[in-house]
């Protein structure tokens, strides 16, 4: 995976990410990408409760801003 | 700076890098003393000179933060984005880089939440365009005229992007 990204290239052109290749994200996006990602995903999944650990490695996105997450999360 | 300076051209891949303060109608002009085009209908990119009525006096940056008019829709060709990469500055002041590459599933298109955005959830210093040569036959599908590149949100859609504006100010 490092030697495709060297190349300019990508390490998923259609699968995904998921848990095997989340801890090397950072070297394809950088760590202004993965802060963005981050963003969108407290903006998208304030809960974290889609498929947590597939897309970025941890730690999990948090804080999130108060008026987009929830103290709790009920069923 | 000369011109050559300030854009870098790669004829193999059909990319230029171009600063988003260059004018589009200045990057238009480069590119074809190389052979190459953007294959954009400047008339329809931005405000026209005011003297010579020639029409890409906008810069690159506000171009794309306008949703870049005038270029090929990309629903006639969805393979073929106008921006393969880009860095732009965040609303927290952290750099974002996206490096052009092939098709990639790596999370979330970070090219798309720039582009027409109108600076909100970010602004561009940088960007790589895709080009073509001058002489290829393409066939040009711009957006017809009075497309409305900025459409209203619904309240939710508004909450959405008022929610990632928040968020990507939170200094990291």
């Amino acid at each position: 995976m490092a030697a495709a990204i060297e190349a300019g290239g990508t390490l998923a052109h259609h699968h995904g990410v998921g848990r095997s290749k989340a801890p090397r994200m950072a070297h394809e996006l950088g760590a202004g990408g993965i802060d963005t990602v981050r963003a969108l995903m407290r903006a998208f999944d304030p809960k974290g409760i889609l498929n947590p650990g597939n897309l970025l490695p941890p730690p999990l996105p948090l804080p999130y801003v108060d008026d987009a997450h929830p103290k709790q999360v009920t069923a | 700076m000369s011109i050559e300076i300030e854009i870098e051209i790669d004829p193999k891949s059909l990319l230029v890098f171009v600063p988003a303060t260059k004018s589009l109608n200045a990057l238009e002009t480069a590119l074809a003393a190389r052979g190459f085009t953007l294959g954009v209908a400047l008339d329809q990119a931005g405000p026209a000179n005011a003297d010579t009525g020639a029409g890409g006096q906008i810069t690159v940056g506000d171009w794309l933060a306008k949703g870049a008019p005038g270029a090929a829709s990309v629903f006639s060709d969805p393979a073929d984005h106008l921006v393969a990469g880009l860095e732009a500055t965040l609303p927290n002041g952290k750099k974002l880089e996206v490096r052009p590459g092939p098709r990639r599933a790596v999370g979330p298109d970070l090219t798309a939440l720039v582009i027409g955005a109108h600076r909100r959830l970010g602004t561009i210093d940088h960007a790589w365009l895709r080009i073509h040569k001058r002489d290829a036959r393409r066939p040009a599908m711009p957006l017809p005229h009075g497309v409305d590149l900025d459409p209203p949100v619904s309240a939710g859609e508004a909450r959405l992007i008022d929610a990632i504006q928040r968020e990507l100010e939170i200094p990291g």
